[in-house]
């Protein structure tokens, strides 16, 4: 999901938080990491640092999810802000989720995204 | 070499070029299973073999990855069919594979239909362009152009760590992530403002900033319909109003010399080129922001350092301001 680097949550394995800048910053000076820097951004491998996502849920406590790669896309996307569950969020509007439609599942543009609607994850869009 | 049409010609000359070798066409290759009792292998005809034309190109050679395209030209979008066909002859590989792992990708520059990702998630296959919640359309110069950064992307990645890829959907949000953020870039080009030079790619005011700051301004120069700033670490910034370039390219500073218009103080007194100079080189970049037109920089945390398109202008940030004046 095409989050923006300020809402991503990032932390080592022992808790303490990732300044993405930083680390983007000095995994740049090793070449064997950089697995894109082209005309639309740059992508690093940082699946052996131990980094996680957290992901909050609607209980107040958070999932951490390890990350592979960090990715910065050179140009800036329309940002939208989101309510779901009891997360509010930044979302690029391109952002794509996967909401409930009767019986089965539909994806759907963070743009397109109205209150009411519930993902497959069961947590319902407010705003 | 032969080719069946003209994508699969493209598509081979796009990985030969990223991947320098390793690359083959096989048209008419036949895949042979013992039982056909799978529904994944639905597409197999009985007896169980399956003819396909296949772009492979081999990744990495200890442990020996090979990745499997199928170049889909068609006139609609790719159907589940395509992408579920895809999905057998790759699982079949590597099942029957002795000790080489596939991957597997499905190009069609005419898109997919929202059926293709279940199949391509649950069994592992990239899809090239993404299927992003709306309908989109991709020129095929921009597919072939994201089927190039996928492979030089691949290529890196099985060096460092292939294993965390076996796993579904991981290689198919590989592919996804290094494709998805291709929506958009065609009308940022069009619409840009910051663009990272020499390689001309569009930029951001983010990506600008990280370049500049804390950098010491080495020179100041106007030239014809810009100015540029010289900053330590051979990297420049040329500010022309509509357009801010930066980066190392030292072109940038290139340009009929221009008589500059430079003013002083928060009431813009006129001045000369030189007393900013005087002023303003030797100083580290602390800030930045962009006014539209005109772009100003923070020096030192005490001045303002602004560029215009024929001059320049310095403010001192330091209170109070009649005692600072310049």
């Amino acid at each position: 999901m095409a989050i923006p680097a300020e809402q991503i949550i990032l932390v080592y394995s022992d808790g303490q938080s990732v300044d993405i800048d930083t680390l983007v910053e000095e995994l740049r000076g090793e070449p064997k990491r950089i697995l894109a820097d082209d005309e639309v951004g740059l992508v690093l491998y940082v699946g052996d640092l131990g980094i996680y996502n957290l992901k909050p849920t609607d209980g107040g406590e958070f999932l951490a999810q390890p990350v592979t790669e960090i990715s910065r896309p050179r140009f800036s996307t329309r940002v939208l802000r989101k309510q779901i569950g009891a997360t509010v969020l930044s979302v690029t509007a391109d952002a794509v989720f996967v909401i409930r439609d009767g019986g089965t599942l539909k994806k759907v543009r963070a743009e397109k995204l109205e209150p009411g609607m519930v993902l497959a994850s069961g947590e319902k869009v407010y705003r | 070499m032969s080719f069946k049409n003209e994508l699969e010609r493209r598509c081979f000359e796009v990985a030969e070029r990223a991947l320098g070798g390793g690359v083959t066409i096989e048209h008419n290759k036949i895949i042979q299973i013992e039982s056909a009792l799978f529904p994944e292998v639905a597409s197999f005809k009985g007896p169980p073999t399956k003819e396909i034309d296949v772009l492979v190109a081999e990744l990495l050679d200890r442990p020996k990855v090979v990745l499997l395209v199928s170049c889909k030209m068609l006139s609609r979008r790719a159907e589940p069919a395509h992408v579920q066909e895809w999905c057998a002859v790759v699982q079949t590989m590597n099942k029957y594979s002795d000790g080489t792992l596939y991957f597997g990708i499905v190009l069609s520059p005419t898109g997919f239909t929202s059926g293709c990702e279940a199949w391509a998630t649950s069994h592992n296959v990239g899809i090239v362009p993404p299927l992003k919640g709306r309908r989109l359309a991709f020129g095929e110069e921009t597919v072939l152009r994201m089927f190039e950064r996928v492979l030089l992307a691949l290529r890196a990645r099985v060096r460092l760590q292939v294993d965390d890829l076996k796993a579904a959907p991981a290689f198919f949000e590989f592919v996804y992530r290094l494709v998805a953020d291709f929506e958009g870039h065609h009308e940022a080009a069009l619409d840009g403002r910051y663009f990272l030079v020499p390689e001309g790619w569009v930029s951001s005011f983010g990506e600008m900033y990280s370049a500049i700051v804390g950098r010491s301004v080495e020179g100041l120069f106007v030239v014809e319909g810009a100015t540029v700033m010289k900053l330590s670490g051979s990297t420049n910034l040329r500010f022309s109003e509509v357009r801010v370039d930066f980066g190392k390219d030292p072109q940038i500073a290139q340009g009929s010399p221009a008589m500059p218009q430079c003013r002083k103080n928060i009431d813009m007194e006129p001045c000369t080129l030189d007393f900013i100079k005087a002023i303003g080189v030797g100083k580290s970049i602390t800030s930045a922001g962009d006014f539209g037109h005109y772009v100003e920089v923070g020096l030192d945390h005490r001045f303002n350092l602004g560029l215009h398109q024929i001059g320049f202008h310095l403010i001192s940030t330091e209170n109070p301001m009649e005692e600072h004046r310049l």
